[in-house]
């Protein structure tokens, strides 16, 4: 029994039914073309077209070497030879074959043919994964007219490389060994993405594309002067992305207009300046190498990301201090760390240093969670020092994020409170600490969290729990009335087995 | 493109009309009658009309006409397209991505595949482009790794290959055939 009974989709007009295709994945759309001669058709004249050896197209996955391209391009051949009769406009070509040894070479026709063919039919997007070799290597100057969106992965022996057009908007290149020059021309490209091998020394220019709205250079030889002098050029840049660039050691860069800014990995930088007043996100990915970095932009997100050695370097936390300290009124700061505990300044050295995050609001540490108790309440004592004015401080693992919530009443802090904090400006949070919201912890955290912050902070008034999100709290302890540990006494004899009654604690004050 | 001489006739038939709960304007809006092929009429609202170009060019033509015949769209399908349309209109006017994101979402999640189906030449008549595109990424979905023969019933097609010939094409697109589900 159908579920359709009458066959409505038949009638409708090519477009409709290639869209339906188009909007499956590849190998389901070729699957539909059995369906009826009406399907058959409209895949094979279908404005997008796939060739993938993964897909297993023409059974040369069990195939090596020579054969299996041969097979791979004979169905390549038959597809294309039944379209060739065809009058239909092309969109797309996408041509994945990974040749890897020169006795390939002598089936490029296969390959080349095909890529003449998009080429011919005015292809707008042109996605070639090919690993084709040119021998010798060659200087290509290309001229596109109708492109609009070129893909080139893989691709050996071109040592210069020049496009112009005035369709192009996208542009991506990857891993093209032995490349060593890329000069575009296309007023209009609003994409360029440009990814070396890890000892590319390849030079890139595109300085003449004006419209550029996402610039992402990895490997690439660019120096801080080339940043410093066109990159204000491109007037609607919004997203700049730079990794492993080894020549860069000031990086200067002004846009008005930029929004994200990405720097990973570049292992000689020593000095970051950025003045963007729409910059929203900036992102800091590698080792902690420089020690100044000046933002000049009103409100934006800092997501930093570092990579350390174990054993820590001698002076891995007055260099911590003074790199973090650069982000100090960002809007929210993500930090993480290839070793989580080397976020934590050690206890004796936080008399010399001064906490690097005064007025941080929001602080998300990303990465594993402590799986010991301890560790747990070091690492949450040790951001507090870091930044003692959070508002949030969330720790955020795989799709899990836990929170702790604070409120302070900063008027009161007494110098003679506390050991600590003797002859400080500023007081750390233990003075002033009022509330503390416990966000998604486990009943064994929350306990371990609970006794922490009673013990710790001489003016908290409440310590709730809401789980979820949700907004009614499960459970509200009043401590620490009179500098008092009475109740703090009785939170430690708790254990796991009777958290709930311990959630039934009325409020006491 | 049909010209006002159509109208006069459609006075002549009965009409049924179909509640059109007024939601929220006070003011009086216009409304454009429009009737399907089975002869139900709809009274929608002229912005809601306007969302299907077909009926827009329609009026551009003969503006003087109030009602829009649609033969070749019956009266369930309709009533679901206006729905959809309806809802946009409410987004066009106050956008909310992630709201309208969800909208769409539950829209197709409570059809059944009949009426995905049903509604996909309608959208494509009345040249509704966003609906015919979450109509045909949600059929899409509802086929995706399924059988030929399921894609068939589903469809309502009927084979015209000779057994010969789809062997043909099956082993051609061998390929495609690895990891299909069970029907």
């Amino acid at each position: 029994m159908p579920i359709q009974e009458v066959d409505l989709i038949s009638e409708l007009p090519d477009p409709i039914i290639q869209h339906i295709m188009s909007s499956l994945p590849y190998k389901d759309a070729a699957r539909m073309s059995v369906l009826s001669k009406r399907f058959a058709s409209a895949w094979t004249s279908s404005p997008t077209i796939i060739f993938d050896e993964t897909l297993n197209m023409g059974s040369c996955l069990e195939l090596t070497g020579k054969q299996r391209l041969d097979s791979f391009l004979s169905y390549v051949g038959e597809f294309l030879s039944r379209r060739r009769r065809l009058d239909v406009s092309l969109e797309k070509f996408s041509f994945c074959f990974c040749l890897n040894n020169s006795s390939d070479q002598q089936s490029n026709g296969g390959i080349e043919n095909a890529i003449s063919y998009a080429i011919e039919n005015d292809v707008k997007e042109l996605e070639l994964d090919v690993g084709f070799m040119l021998e010798p290597p060659q200087n290509l100057a290309l001229d596109f007219p109708s492109i609009r969106e070129l893909r080139l992965e893989k691709c050996k022996g071109m040592r210069e490389l020049s496009f112009s057009s005035q369709s192009l908007k996208i542009v991506v290149l990857e891993f093209c060994q032995g490349l060593e020059k890329v000069e575009i021309d296309a007023p209009n490209l609003e994409s360029f993405s440009f990814g070396g091998g890890a000892n590319s020394s390849c030079s890139v220019d595109v300085t003449a594309c004006m419209s550029l709205e996402y610039l992402s250079l990895k490997n690439a030889e660019i120096t801080d002067e080339w940043i410093k002098h066109e990159i204000h050029k491109f007037i609607r840049l919004e997203v700049f992305k730079v990794g492993r660039c080894r020549l860069l050691k000031n990086f200067h860069v002004s846009n008005a207009n930029l929004k994200t800014l990405e720097i990973s990995d570049c292992s000689n930088l020593q000095k970051i300046e950025i003045y963007s007043r729409s910059l929203n996100t900036f992102v800091y990915g590698g080792q902690l190498m420089p020690s100044r970095v000046f933002i000049y932009s009103p409100s934006f997100h800092a997501k930093v990301s570092l990579s350390v050695d174990d054993p820590l370097p001698h002076d891995w936390f007055s260099s911590l201090r003074d790199f973090l300290s650069c982000f100090d009124h960002c809007k929210e700061l993500e930090i993480a760390c290839s070793i989580e505990m080397a976020l934590i300044f050690p206890i004796d050295s936080r008399d010399s240093l001064l906490p690097p995050l005064y007025d941080l609001k929001y602080l998300k540490v990303v990465g594993k969670f402590p799986a010991k108790s301890e560790d747990l309440v070091d690492l949450v004592d040790g951001l507090l020092w870091s930044s003692h004015r959070l508002t949030v401080l969330s720790f955020v693992s795989g799709n899990k994020e836990k929170s702790l919530k604070f409120e302070y009443d900063i008027a009161v802090a007494i110098d003679e409170d506390l050991q600590c904090c003797y002859s400080m400006p500023i007081k750390c949070w233990r003075h002033s600490l009022k509330k503390v919201t416990v966000e998604n912890f486990d009943d064994r955290e929350n306990t371990i969290l609970q006794r922490f912050f009673s013990q710790k902070a001489i003016r908290l008034e409440a310590i709730s729990r809401d789980d979820n999100g949700s907004a009614d709290a499960l459970a509200e302890e009043g401590v620490s009335q009179d500098y008092g540990s009475v109740i703090t006494g009785n939170i430690e004899d708790l254990g796991d087995a009777i958290m709930a009654n311990f959630l039934d604690v009325n409020e006491i004050y | 493109m049909s010209s006002s001489t159509d109208s006069p006739t459609l006075t002549t038939e009965t009409t049924q009309l179909s509640p059109q709960p007024d939601t929220e304007t006070a003011k009086p809006t216009k409304k454009i009658t429009l009737k399907s092929s089975d002869n139900q009429i709809f009274e929608v609202e002229e912005s809601v009309a306007m969302e299907f170009a077909t009926v827009k060019s329609f009026f551009e033509d003969s503006p003087s006409t109030d009602t829009v015949p649609l033969p070749n769209v019956t009266a369930k399908p309709l009533s679901q397209v206006i729905e959809f349309c309806k809802e946009q209109i409410k987004f066009k006017a106050n956008p909310d991505e992630a709201q309208k994101k969800k909208y769409n979402a539950e829209f197709v999640t409570e059809k059944s595949d009949k009426d995905l189906v049903d509604m996909i030449p309608v959208a494509n008549y009345l040249e509704i482009k966003d609906l015919l595109d979450v109509l045909n990424q949600a059929v899409a979905d509802r086929i995706e790794n399924k059988s030929v023969e399921y894609v068939r019933s589903f469809f309502g097609i009927d084979n015209d290959f000779t057994a010969e010939e789809e062997a043909a094409l099956r082993r051609e697109h061998a390929w495609a055939y690895e990891g299909v589900d069970e029907d």
